[in-house]
């Protein structure tokens, strides 16, 4: 009996494994094969939509300096308007942040003394006080250019879309192993797996930086929940459930930093992990029901809102697999489809299997990273852990009610400080 | 009539990244799905041949004698070994080893999550295997029975192996003759490395003890085929890139 159940176990975790197999050689043989949809840079000649562009920043001396000369410099005249919000900051940002808003009629500075601190609430709070519908956010490391920003902004010609996503690339890739692979993920991610859900009309993820939404529709839900640590998800799943359209622009590149340890790396999926899982107990209702969703969008958002399930279920197929081998079973066709799991399945960030990396590492023109794919698997522990880390963090957090605290990613400026 | 751009000018822009995608032909296609179909049936019906190339390398090994043992994928070769079961109190030091050393990692050390999670995982490993035993008072396998169990994953992992690569890499443009290199190399070294490491793990077992099986099967079974692969996957990518990005963009780039 014992073993039937085990046997039964693992059954199950291959065939669940199976689906998002499947799902990643769709998305990425109609990457492909199939024409692509653009987006609306077509529109880029038409009038610029008024536009607020929301900085969050906290502690960020080393990089503030920066974004704000980028994005003052995106349009000459009066239609754009930005907002650095300066969150509790303890060192020089305030500064830099009034001289330039000293210099620029475009600058509206927040500043947050009191109230709690983080970037839903920051956004919330200038939300109230900016002007324009379409809002886009930019952390402060990134440094978006101007044809960027209209391009982005284009998406709300569109009285359909309620956010908009453009592409985000590491720009530290060549630092380390670690960033390396992270570059390949990213790759992934975003050239074939966002821009294909764009192009099959599912619901690309609004990532909560190099993207934005429509203000008017973000205040009307209440404004960001300040309690999930992933507030861009919860968002694309609300906006999404209540009929709104996510636009991604793959050609709208933003350059980050990704960590360049191994142990950044797992305080940052932790943190993601947390975030998704608390939103799929919060949406998942909403998204099923949802009288806007078709079959597909619902079918593809469910399987995005259960990806982080993934890990902590494949490492149980593991366990009982190995359990069934101490007990002396004929276990060959389970490790076999196991392993396959286990290797295809490494780049836990955003899920792409390497069939999925190498596509889009080939379309984005990249040669000898391909070489890395393999090694992809020596993240296999760090990813499992951080993610089941995180999902039982979750699951505190809902059968306490315990609200996430803020955690800012350290800046390799910082660092190298 | 004279052209903004001459054609001369429009062979040479090179299409956006964000909408471009290779050009694989349609003939390219079913030839690659042919060969790839037409190599795993060849493998198929010369398996009993292949089986017994492999029974002769293994023989080569000079580390027992090798017998033939009927399994649902037909006579697969086994190398003789021994894999002596411990004594109660050396699996009970194992356990206990393998506690310290998990708890070690946990606490003490200052590595990083990847070196913690690798010798915590491995140390569990150990620490269930020695565990188990303890508790059955015997191995979970004889050692014929996990020869044979070894040789079964081998076979099913060069017959699934090819044909799942094969398959995935017709959504990139390979050339048919990559391709069939592709599943070719894939079975090749499936192959090669199952019978060195059935020299190995034989060795190791003879030379050690049954709580080595699961590890060994486990770590070094057919998860190292499907990295192997997945290398070969790889390098054979890199070469597909360096001709796009060498090849006249309009003649292999599309874009929408």
């Amino acid at each position: 009996m014992v073993v039937a159940v085990l046997w039964g176990w693992v059954g199950f975790v291959v065939c669940f494994m199976a689906v998002y197999a499947v799902r990643h050689l769709v998305l990425t043989a109609g990457r492909l094969f199939g024409a692509q949809r653009t987006a609306y840079h077509e529109l880029l000649d038409s009038a610029e939509e008024p536009l607020t562009v929301l900085i969050p920043m906290h502690n960020e001396r080393a990089v503030a300096a920066r974004v704000l000369g980028k994005v003052v410099s995106a349009r000459a005249d009066q239609s754009l308007e930005i907002v650095p919000i300066d969150d509790h900051s303890e060192d020089e940002t305030p500064d830099i942040v009034a001289d330039y808003a000293s210099r620029y009629e475009a600058i509206r500075p927040l500043t947050r003394r009191s109230g709690p601190r983080g970037k839903p609430a920051g956004l919330n709070d200038a939300m109230a006080l900016s002007s324009h519908d379409a809002t886009l956010v930019f952390d402060a490391d990134y440094e978006p250019s101007g044809d960027l920003i209209n391009g982005l902004a284009s998406a709300f010609v569109d009285p359909e879309v309620g956010a908009v996503m453009g592409r985000v690339v590491p720009q530290n890739a060549s630092t380390n192993l670690l960033t390396r692979l992270l570059d390949l993920e990213r790759s992934g991610g975003y050239q074939v797996d966002q821009q294909q859900r764009h192009t099959m009309a599912l619901v690309p993820q609004y990532g909560g930086t190099v993207g934005g939404f429509r203000r008017s529709v973000m205040q009307r839900f209440g404004g960001f929940d300040v309690k999930v640590l992933a507030e861009d998800t919860d968002a694309t799943y609300r906006l999404a459930a209540s009929g709104w359209r996510i636009a991604y622009v793959n050609w709208a590149e933003c350059y980050e930093e990704v960590p360049t340890a191994l142990s950044g790396r797992f305080k940052q999926l932790r943190r993601w992990a947390r975030g998704h899982t608390q939103v799929l107990f919060k949406r998942l209702v909403a998204v099923v029901r949802s009288p806007y969703l078709t079959r597909k969008q619902k079918l593809d958002s469910l399987l995005i809102l259960f990806i982080y399930v993934v890990p902590p279920l494949l490492a149980s197929g593991l366990v009982v697999n190995t359990t069934l081998f101490m007990l002396g079973e004929q276990v060959g066709l389970a490790t076999v489809a196991l392993a396959l799991f286990a290797i295809a399945y490494n780049a836990f960030g955003n899920f792409a299997p390497f069939y999925q990396i190498g596509s889009a590492v080939l379309i984005d023109g990249g040669r000898q990273r391909l070489m890395l794919m393999p090694m992809l698997f020596g993240m296999y522990f760090v990813n499992t852990c951080a993610v089941t880390f995180g999902m039982f963090d979750a699951l505190i957090d809902f059968a306490r009610g315990r609200a996430p605290t803020w955690d800012k990613t350290k800046r390799m400026e910082e660092a190298s400080a | 009539m004279r052209h903004a751009i001459s054609p001369h000018e429009t062979a040479a822009i090179r299409p956006p990244r964000a909408t471009r995608r290779p050009i694989v032909s349609r003939v390219n296609l079913i030839a690659s799905a042919l060969a790839v179909i037409g190599f795993e049936a060849v493998l198929v019906v010369f398996l009993p041949r292949i089986l017994d190339a492999y029974a002769w390398t293994l023989s080569r090994f000079e580390i027992g004698p090798v017998t033939r043992e009927a399994s649902v994928r037909g006579e697969v070769p086994v190398v003789g070994f021994e894999a002596p079961l411990p004594s109660p109190n050396v699996l009970v030091a194992i356990m206990g080893a393998a506690a310290l050393v998990a708890f070690a990692a946990a606490y003490l050390t200052r590595g990083g999550p990847l070196l913690k999670g690798v010798v915590i995982a491995e140390a569990t490993l150990f620490g269930a295997a020695a565990a188990f035993m303890l508790a059955t008072g015997e191995p979970p396998f004889g050692a014929s029975e996990f020869g044979s169990l070894y040789a079964e994953t081998s076979v099913l992992t060069w017959l699934v192996l090819p044909l799942l690569l094969g398959l995935i890499s017709l959504t990139v443009p390979f050339r048919v003759w990559e391709r069939a290199v592709l599943v070719a190399l894939i079975v090749a070294h499936g192959m090669l490395l199952s019978a060195l490491r059935f020299g190995f793990f034989a060795e190791t077992l003879d030379a050690g003890s049954a709580v080595l099986m699961a590890p060994l099967f486990l770590n070094f079974g057919p998860l190292l085929d499907f990295m192997g692969a997945v290398a070969i996957y790889s390098a054979l990518l890199v070469r597909v890139s360096a001709r796009l990005a060498r090849g006249e963009p309009r003649r292999v780039w599309s874009w929408s």
